[in-house]
């Protein structure tokens, strides 16, 4: 890979961090300290987009900003599967803040400042995770994310958000500080580096210890949330929808997931996973995660909470996509970051929208209401439509290349867990907006629908889902070189 | 049998400066009153700098003072005067906390009206 | 002339000390600028003197020119000039930030106050140049009376009674000090380090060597406040006066923890305190004692100040479980974290302090801690995550290097503490944030009004940057102050 030194990777971290003490200082100016947060975020798509295509021939952008160990520093790297990430987020950063504005404004929402202030420090950590040159600040920037998200997450400030937040807390860095900083340690001592090197660095180690770092790392990177380590996700769902939408459909859950693809790509390789038992761990400890979150899904009476349990099971398709040794697998497995990011944020705004509007959070009171909200109900539909992995979505080639891959790679069981997902699915998707629309006691069309940003927002994100179907092609040609390089 | 008793018993200055040690400890831990408790500190302080001026003796030795007309020195007949010295520093050091404990023990009289500690403890419990 | 900068700082500090009481029958309001001035002095000599060294190398200077081991010497190397830096630059950013508070508690008494402080700083800056064993007992003393002086302000109820109890304790430590020099004295005939040193290796089976040792260590611990010998310090550091416990608490152990360091690695060296299984385990178990205790203790307290007394006494046993797993990266990683700790302990009580003033001691009673004091508890969350370990503040750091040493070395039990403590830590500080955030069971009594003064500011952000300054600089820590001083000991 062909270095360039560049503080480009700097930049996209500092545009929402210097952003934030304008953000305070216009506390009481409302629309200019959201409008800051717009152009803040547009500039880091626009620094991200301006990296991409030096990326996209296999050049990587380099910057280490301090040296703290030998041979380990603060090191930023921009490279494709960064950049892709990278945009990702940046991209739905600007689409939700304009959901912000809709739905804060829309429910009179107290702390907002603090609010837009703690949403800018997550969006850069979660680049600084996607830039990240080594472990080390790979950790550095995730638990940065979890502290920076707590008082998203715990906005409301009452008893619930308490006991939730707790939950949360405990799960994310109680796992990091636990689990995942002594195996990081332990490969330093071992190994003496910790840079992510295309085919992994180990180099040395018994099995017995790799496999046991593995896990530990696999585990101890809780924001993947492979069962038993999910339950924070659904307690997260106290957050405002805004904050579900972005950091727990993009940002959050995303960074565990690539932080997972790191470690297993770049730290542990697919050779490793190919000789030793920690491969078949993985594919068993991710299908019943996958069936797992299905399944939970099913029993939810709370929308949130349904797409909290959604959310589970569609990470583990990234990680278990990763981890199998076929190149369409892997291929479908980073694909499948993108396409569900833009799925799932579809379907939380619509659950922020519904609650806007109307107060409701359960799935029983949502009868008829498509009749009322038809805009939201038809992104609804389209987002579930890419969930599921139906065309005409983007979500459907994600699942087509990962149930493929998955054939090819370790055989008909796997492939039948994605499909039995997709399936289980559709049972708990496909009522919801069954039900919207076509209500047991007949409702009247009548026209009253979320604000005016949170519609555009809805509409924008459930029309790029349906266009990725047709022009995957950013995301096809990363995924394809991606696949070659960090393949076995 | 008498070599071993000889050997503790030659050793005296030693056992001399536990005594004083344990003396000192004694009241600082047993006695209620603080002036006492400041006197056993400084009784354990008394038996460290006795253990080292015993430590500098010499048997036959005289005064560390060169006169003018000698010139040849023999240092075996002076004796070590390190020991003495540093023992003066540690006095000096002794006398000082003794004067910042008592100076501790008159505020805490001010305060309590007491300088019993049970009963500045129980004062302080309420 | 520079040749004498470490003298200076020693000396000059004394001197001006007294000059600073003097000045109170001049002038009284000249005393606190004075010393200000003095301190700033002092800091800007310990800077010249750093860098001296860092050009031209550690070199010992003989006090009236006689050379050791007849003479008394000053070593100064990498690591206790740098130390004495950031002793003396704390001391004074401290004073800086409290001069109002100061002003206003202490009243006439200000030039005994600015006294005893410059006092206090200078023993301590002794203890750090010295070469000599009997010297470091003396200024050992310097530094504990003025301390038993100082921390008697305070709260008129409790603080005297409390800092006579440390009068006792401390100076059983510091009599057991010198009871070891004494033996070694014996055996040896010097007191100066690296002359004993010299002489102690070929008398390491004597047990008179092992009973200094062990006198000596222990003098050290009762002083430096390693479980069980720690009843002292929830008592002392918690009833006095704010600026007095943000000038003690984060230096007093510390400097402490240096002189261990340098009487066990410089004295006695490495080889000779691993020979036996026997140190190994018992420190090894003090170390995860300390370190366990003070963490679960410090969930139970309501007090805000006692609680961060608790955390000290974790900090403590995390300096000496790296001496306890013995091994290069351990002991690096104990030395690094005693520097980030005076940083680390400052922001907190620092912070504390003002928070006390502000919403009271009790920890129940921080409703709404973030919207009444923002930059305040921005500064001490910042403190909390350093304690919890939480990268890029500096606590990080040296955890690492423990935990990297202890994996080396095999030594999982300390290994599992030192993250257990992570996580005890990250639990205690995390229930003061959920009390300022969601509110406490106490109501609140909002006592000081009006934002501190700017030099409070000035404090608070010396306080917050130098933690993630520390933290990121810690690369060149380790290569230019820690190493230098411990390659020529073999590690």
């Amino acid at each position: 890979m062909e270095k360039v030194y560049s503080v480009l990777p700097l930049y996209t971290i500092l545009t929402s961090l210097c952003s934030v003490p304008f953000i305070m200082w216009n506390a009481k100016r409302p629309n200019l300290r959201e409008g800051i947060s717009l152009i803040a975020g547009i500039l880091k798509f626009a620094i991200v987009l301006k990296m991409l295509p030096a990326t996209l021939e296999g050049k990587a952008y380099e910057i280490t900003l301090v040296e703290l160990f030998p041979n380990v520093g603060l090191s930023l790297k921009a490279d494709l599967l960064g950049c892709m990430f990278a945009l990702v987020a940046s991209f739905l950063w600007i689409i939700t803040s304009l959901y912000s504005i809709g739905y804060m404004r829309g429910l009179k929402e107290h702390s907002q400042t603090r609010y837009y202030v703690f949403f800018a420090i997550a969006l850069s950590s979660t680049i600084g995770v996607a830039f990240a040159k080594n472990l080390l600040t790979l950790y550095l920037f995730y638990e940065m994310l979890s502290l920076s998200t707590y008082p998203l997450v715990a906005h409301h400030q009452d008893e619930d958000a308490k006991s939730s937040g707790r939950k949360y807390l405990t799960y994310l860095v109680g796992s990091s500080i636990g689990l995942a900083l002594p195996a990081i340690i332990w490969l330093y001592s071992r190994l003496n580096t910790l840079d992510f090197q295309p085919q992994g660095i180990l180099n040395g180690l018994s099995t017995y210890e790799s496999s046991l770092l593995f896990f530990m790392l696999i585990f101890g990177f809780a924001k993947a949330a492979i069962v038993p380590f999910h339950a924070w996700l659904p307690a997260a769902m106290i957050a405002p929808t805004p904050v579900s939408a972005l950091l727990h459909a993009v940002a959050v859950v995303k960074a565990g997931a690539f932080s997972l693809v790191r470690v297993i790509l770049e730290i542990f390789g697919q050779g490793f996973l190919a000789e030793s038992w920690a491969g078949p761990a993985l594919y068993l400890l991710t299908s019943l995660t996958i069936l797992f979150g299905s399944l939970m899904a099913m029993y939810q009476k709370e929308l949130k909470r349904i797409l909290a349990f959604s959310t589970v099971s569609q990470l583990s398709y990234i990680v278990l996509g990763v981890s199998i040794i076929s190149p369409l697998a892997i291929k479908g497995g980073l694909l499948h970051l993108a396409m569900h990011a833009f799925g799932k944020i579809t379907l939380f705004f619509t659950a922020g929208a519904i609650y806007v509007a109307f107060h409701k959070k359960f799935i029983q009171e949502m009868e008829g209401l498509g009749r009322q909200m038809p805009i939201t109900f038809a992104a609804f539909f389209l987002g579930s439509l890419s969930i599921i992995g139906l065309p005409p979505l983007g979500g459907f080639l994600s699942k087509w290349n990962l149930a493929l891959g998955a054939y090819q790679g370790v055989g008909l069981p796997v492939m039948g867990v994605f499909l039995l997902s997709s399936l289980l699915n559709v049972a708990y998707f496909m009522p919801i907006v069954y039900k919207a629309f076509f209500p047991s006691q007949p409702a009247k069309w009548e026209f009253k629908e979320a604000p005016l940003p949170c519609l555009i927002s809805m509409i924008v994100t459930s029309i790029i889902s349906l266009i990725l179907f047709f022009y995957p092609y950013p995301f096809f040609a990363i995924t394809e070189n991606l696949s070659k390089v960090l393949g076995g | 049998m008498a070599d071993i008793i000889g050997y503790i018993l030659g050793k005296y200055n030693y056992w001399m400066a536990v005594v004083l040690m344990m003396i000192g400890l004694y009241a600082m831990l047993a006695k209620k009153n603080l002036i006492k408790k400041i006197v056993g500190m400084n009784i354990f302080q008394t038996a460290i700098i006795l253990f080292y001026i015993s430590i500098g003796f010499k048997k036959g030795a005289t005064v560390p003072i060169i006169e003018h007309n000698t010139h040849v020195i023999d240092v075996a007949k002076y004796a070590n005067p390190l020991p003495h010295v540093l023992m003066l520093t540690a006095i000096v050091v002794a006398v000082s906390t003794f004067g910042v404990a008592l100076a501790l023990a008159v505020r805490v009289y001010q305060e309590h009206g007491t300088l019993e500690e049970n009963e500045i403890l129980s004062e302080l419990q309420e | 002339m520079s040749i004498h900068l470490s003298v200076v700082i020693v000396t000059f500090g004394l001197l001006l000390a007294f000059v600073t009481y003097t000045l109170r029958w001049i002038r009284i309001s000249l005393c606190l600028p004075f010393a200000i001035t003095v301190l700033g002095f002092l800091t800007s000599c310990a800077i010249v003197l750093f860098t001296q060294i860092i050009l031209w190398g550690p070199f010992e200077y003989p006090m009236g020119g006689w050379a050791p081991p007849i003479g008394i010497a000053y070593n100064v190397d990498h690591l206790n000039s740098f130390m004495v830096l950031v002793v003396t630059l704390v001391a004074l950013v401290n004073i800086i930030a409290n001069w109002k508070g100061l002003q206003n508690f202490v009243g006439d008494r200000i030039g005994g106050f600015c006294a005893l402080y410059i006092l206090y700083v200078s023993g301590l800056n002794g203890i750090l140049f010295t070469g000599d064993l009997f010297n470091l007992y003396v200024l050992l003393e310097i530094a504990s009376l003025t301390g038993y002086a100082l921390l008697a302000i305070g709260d008129r109820r409790l603080a005297p009674f409390a800092s006579i109890n440390y009068v006792f304790l401390g100076t059983m430590g510091a009599c057991f000090y010198l009871l070891g020099i004494g033996f070694l004295y014996i055996k040896t005939g010097s007191l100066n380090m690296i002359d004993v040193s010299n002489l102690i290796k070929q008398l390491h089976n004597s047990p008179t060597i092992i009973t200094a040792f062990m006198f000596i260590i222990v003098g050290i611990w009762i002083k430096m406040g390693l479980f069980p010998f720690h009843i002292w310090l929830p008592r002392a550091y918690t009833h006095t006066f704010g600026p007095v416990s943000s000038l003690i608490a984060p230096m007093g152990t510390k400097v402490m923890a240096y002189a261990m360091f340098k009487v066990v690695l410089t004295v006695f060296g490495i080889n000779f305190v691993f020979r036996s299984n026997a140190f190994p385990h018992i420190v090894s178990t003090l170390a995860l004692s300390a370190i366990l205790f003070g963490s679960i203790f410090a969930l139970r307290q309501t007090h805000l100040k006692r609680m961060l007394c608790f955390v000290v006494i974790t900090e403590i046993g995390y300096l000496v479980s790296g001496l306890a797993i013995g091994n290069s990266n351990a002991i690096k990683g104990s030395i690094l974290h005693m520097l980030n700790d005076v940083f680390m302990t400052f922001c907190l009580f620092l912070s504390g302090q003002a928070i006390i003033e502000r919403m009271g001691v009790n920890i129940d009673g921080f409703s709404e801690l973030f919207v009444k004091t923002p930059l305040i508890s921005a500064v001490f969350i910042t403190g909390a995550l350093s304690v919890v370990g939480i990268p890029p503040t500096c606590g990080f750091f040296g955890k690492w290097y423990l935990l990297l040493g202890a994996v080396e070395k095999g030594n999982y039990p300390l290994f599992v503490t030192i993250i257990l403590s992570s996580l005890l830590n990250l639990i205690l500080f995390f229930k003061v944030i959920e009390i300022g955030f969601y509110g406490g069971k106490v109501i609140p009594t909002w006592r000081l009004t009006g934002a501190p003064p700017w030099s409070f500011y000035v404090g608070l952000c010396f306080a917050g940057v130098s933690i993630i300054l520390m933290g990121l600089f810690t690369f060149h820590l380790i290569r230019y102050v820690i190493e230098p001083f411990l390659t020529p000991l073999g590690l």
